[in-house]
């Protein structure tokens, strides 16, 4: 049986009263609408799974903007994702291996 | 540092300063040399303008001023630089300076066909000017700006960059205004101040020029060194002990130069140019209050609530105050440092808080001197979310979209500043490069926003978080085709102590076209907005006792035709607006198909109580009972306030209040009075009023008795009554008489107090319709009256 391992994903600026769906490895993991970032610490939702070491692909989809992204990740650790949601819609994300800090 | 803060407030002698940051220490610079700054604050200056022009009047205050044409010819497209060098300007803003004539009062000599007619000031206290100015002290911004207030609506903000072309001289383009930018149609300021150790003496002059329009001269004395007053209340939850200082050089990792200080957060706002005050209440904030129980987490719901209760300045309103809580643990866990949570309810940015049980107190593996390094993070974790208070974004956040709502000015992001607004582990080099680099202040375009943008922007329980900049002013057509007049029907709009103030609305068409308009536009009260200020006071709005719920009515409004009605002002549901002696004035703005008409302010003035027994009834008599009666023609439920016009009536005879006193009684007693009667007694429990054995009852009229004490407020002092009521009220209270008197078989009696109504009403020059409709009742009456003779 394959090692797992926490992953936490940050949806952190940009996102202005969005439906997200994130699918981990194509299976759907964590879905809500109205995300919204607070702005003063930068941060819209957290959500925290746990997944095999290795690779792992993250699905970030955007239903209301018919925007998909992936995010593949090689998964050793505990894993933290902070994903940012820019102007044109696009995705970039961040990784690390401790938590993100907001104030 | 908070301590040392108390130590040192200890050697003041008032509460007030007792709570006062100490002074801001000047910038060190070698060598040392005294400096007189003149950044800082100003206040308009109220001058008297002479219209008479040359030759000079005599005697004449000295020293004489030389007659010759003013230096500034506003010629569109001309650049200042070229026309003017710092000579001239010196030179000649002396000349154009004002002057002191023997009474004290300033006054100004200029060729008046150079000044915008706005340079009288009518309502001084009304129309009022301040100007920021930026060009030295704490990180000077080069920019100076200005805030123009005229009655309750008219309002401007601009803000113009500086360069300085003398020592004491600057000039300037304005870029930016916000509000009715027709109170300052020039772009183009030109500054000159005087020094003086004396911050008395210190005094700003300041012309607005260009864009083809007549050049505007404004004179502003000093008033503080800073720019707005502020108040901060740091509570904490038991066992916190608050960071609120930082020793400047106890972390190695600093930059080189930094003078070593005891930084507190008040002198943060110090420099970025707030008169900083601290709270003398603070509170320890016991822990329970959070979830109800001993979790150390909190909510930011659980914070709100605990603001409004342990801060000793909270209000649903915007002011220049911060609550701060120093707490354990927000509920998201230690990754959160600190939040400014109020964004909840109507009045944002009130409250911050700081969380000690998060990666804010953790140092970093290694680091030399972690209980500094915890230090700093407490200290910046504070400064960091209090500038979010202030409506301050993260560095990184500044050039967002128009969906994140719209940003006061464009604005570029700073994802390297070294300001409090960033996150020191997100620039390049991480959390040891931003602080080896970080002197303990914010970036120069935080320093613009909080110095110089509009107030409600930056004033907490402003503008909402990140929500700012939907302007306040009035949605009022470029070229109105309804105007709104307010009026009162007497000589001189001065009001005994207790008179109700009733005044008038005049709504006319002022196109070429008929306009259809709700008949009833002018009775709705949630069409009008109606302000009242009094001298040195708040402005108050009136909200009234009751929103009636009327079918709009069309009519068709021709070309110069007006709408009528009347309105008491004194009082509302909020309470009496006019009950002091002193100067007020009353705005209304009438909204009208997504537009708003506001009238022009209107002044008045109150006297005082012109006896020892007036004061005492004025205690009685400014109460909400008495507010209602007035508002709704009377009562017989209200006891305590139709008592209180009882004793009006008897002892204040010949005052105007009792003429008021009158007609609401006695129009309570010449009708049938329906009440709900409960014999059962009153229930805490909500409960029909059948279950509890109530009935209406009908009170019986006494007429005779109502018609006698009608007399007294409308008939035996005819023209009192008038000026009192305003001719709208008088005529519809006197034609109610009249019908009732008529409808008592005395129609010779109806007949005289209509022909002495006619004769008055045509003495004050009342328009043709409402003779018309007088000599028609007398008419109508006098065929009832000869009716009866036969």
């Amino acid at each position: 049986m394959a090692e797992t391992v926490n992953l936490q994903l940050d949806l952190q600026e940009g996102f202005d009263d969005d439906t997200i769906v994130i699918l981990i490895d194509g299976k759907e993991a964590w879905r809500k609408k109205g995300v919204k970032t607070r702005y003063q610490i930068g941060l819209a939702e957290s959500f925290s799974t746990t997944v095999p070491t290795g690779t792992v692909k993250i699905t970030i989809e955007q239903p209301d903007r018919h925007q998909s992204q992936n995010i593949i990740l090689q998964v050793d650790v505990q894993t933290y994702v902070g994903v940012v949601r820019n102007d044109d819609g696009s995705i970039t994300h961040l990784e690390q291996n401790h938590p993100f800090h907001y104030m | 540092m908070k301590k040392t803060e108390t130590k040192q407030d200890q050697t003041t002698q008032s509460s007030e300063v007792d709570h006062r940051i100490d002074m801001e220490e000047m910038v060190p610079y070698l060598p040392m040399r005294p400096r007189i700054t003149v950044s800082g604050l100003y206040k308009g200056v109220r001058r008297i303008i002479t219209r008479i022009p040359f030759p000079i009047p005599r005697p004449f205050p000295l020293p004489t001023p030389i007659p010759r044409q003013p230096y500034t010819t506003a010629i569109p497209g001309m650049q200042l630089n070229q026309e003017l060098d710092d000579t001239d300007l010196d030179t000649d803003l002396d000349i154009n300076d004002g002057i002191e004539d023997e009474t004290g009062m300033e006054m100004e000599y200029a060729n008046t066909t150079q000044m915008a007619d706005d340079q009288i000031f009518r309502l001084p206290w009304l129309e009022n000017e301040e100007l920021r100015l930026d060009v030295d002290d704490r990180y000077p911004q080069n920019v100076a700006s200005g805030t123009i207030r005229r009655g309750f609506r008219n309002r401007l903000h601009w803000i113009a960059n500086l360069h300085r072309t003398s020592r004491n001289v600057w000039i300037g383009q304005i870029w930016h205004k916000d509000g009715n930018t027709r109170m300052l149609p020039q772009n183009t300021i030109v500054v000159k101040v005087t020094r003086s150790w004396l911050p008395s003496q210190k005094k700003v002059r300041v012309e607005f020029r260009g864009s083809g329009q007549p050049t505007r001269v404004r004179h502003f004395n000093f008033v503080s060194r800073y720019f707005h007053k502020v108040e901060f209340e740091y509570d904490h939850v038991v066992g916190i002990t608050p960071v609120t200082s930082h020793q400047t050089h106890s972390h190695p990792n600093r930059p080189a130069n930094i003078p070593s200080r005891d930084l507190s957060i008040g002198k943060v706002y110090q420099r970025a140019g707030f008169d900083v005050s601290l709270s003398p209440n603070p509170s320890q904030v016991p822990l329970a209050i959070a979830g109800q129980n001993t979790n150390p987490n909190w909510s930011d719901s659980e914070m709100h609530d605990a603001m409004q209760t342990y801060w000793s300045r909270f209000q649903n309103t915007s002011q220049w105050a911060m609550w701060v809580l120093f707490a354990n643990q927000h509920e998201m866990g230690s990754g959160l440092g600190g939040i400014m949570f109020d964004d909840i309810g109507p009045n944002h940015r009130q409250g911050t808080s700081l969380f000690y049980d998060s990666f804010i107190s953790n140092a970093p593996p290694g680091d030399t001197h972690p209980a500094a390094w915890v230090n700093r993070m407490r200290f910046w974790t504070a400064v960091h979310e209090m500038g979010h208070g202030f409506n301050l974004a993260h560095s990184w956040q500044k050039q967002h979209p128009t969906s994140w709502g719209t940003p006061w000015i464009p604005l570029s992001n700073e994802p390297e500043a070294r300001s409090f607004m960033n996150y020191p582990y997100n620039v390049s080099g991480g959390q040891t490069a931003f602080f080896s680099d970080f002197q303990f202040r914010f970036s120069n375009n935080e320093l613009l926003f909080l110095r110089h943008a509009p107030e409600r922007f930056v004033k907490m329980g402003g503008a909402n978080w990140f929500d700012n900049h939907g302007f306040e002013g009035a949605n009022v057509e470029e070229t109105p085709t309804l105007r709104l007049e307010t009026r009162v029907n007497r000589d001189t709009p001065v009001y005994e102590f207790l008179e109700p103030v009733n005044i008038e609305l005049k709504l006319t068409n002022t196109s070429d076209r008929t306009q259809l308009v709700d008949q009833n536009i002018l009775e709705r009260s949630d069409h009008l907005t109606v302000v009242t200020k009094r001298e040195n006071d708040e402005a108050k709005q009136m909200t009234p006792f009751a929103q009636y719920c009327l079918e709009p009515k069309l009519v068709a409004l021709e070309p110069g035709q007006s709408l009528y009605s009347s309105m008491l002002v004194s009082v509302g549901s909020g309470g009496w607006n006019i009950d002091e002696a002193g100067r007020y004035v009353v705005q209304i703005c009438l909204h009208h198909e997504e537009k708003d008409i506001v009238s022009q302010p209107m002044l008045m003035t109150v006297r005082p109580a012109n006896s020892f027994d007036e004061q005492v009834l004025a205690q009685d008599f400014f109460s909400e009972d008495v507010g209602r009666i007035l508002t709704f023609g009377g009562s017989r439920v209200l006891e305590s306030g139709i008592n209180t016009l009882k004793t009006i009536t008897k002892q204040l005879k010949g005052q105007r209040v009792s003429l008021h006193a009158n007609l609401v009684l006695g129009n309570t007693m010449t009708r049938n009075y329906k009440m709900l009667n409960l014999d059962g007694g009153m229930n805490d429990i909500l409960a029909k009023a059948t279950s509890l054995g109530g009935v209406i009852k009908i009170t019986e009229a006494k007429v005779d008795k109502g018609l006698k004490t009608l007399t007294t407020a409308l008939d035996n002092k005819a023209d009192q009554a008038i000026d009192t009521f305003g001719h709208i009220k008088f005529k519809t209270m006197t034609d109610q008489y009249t019908d009732l008197v008529n409808s008592q078989g005395d129609a010779g009696k109806a007949v005289k107090v209509q022909e002495t109504l006619l004769n008055t009403m045509a003495k004050r020059n009342v328009v043709e319709p409402v003779l018309t409709d007088i000599k028609s009742r007398i008419k109508t009456y006098g065929k009832k009256m000869k009716k009866a003779t036969n």
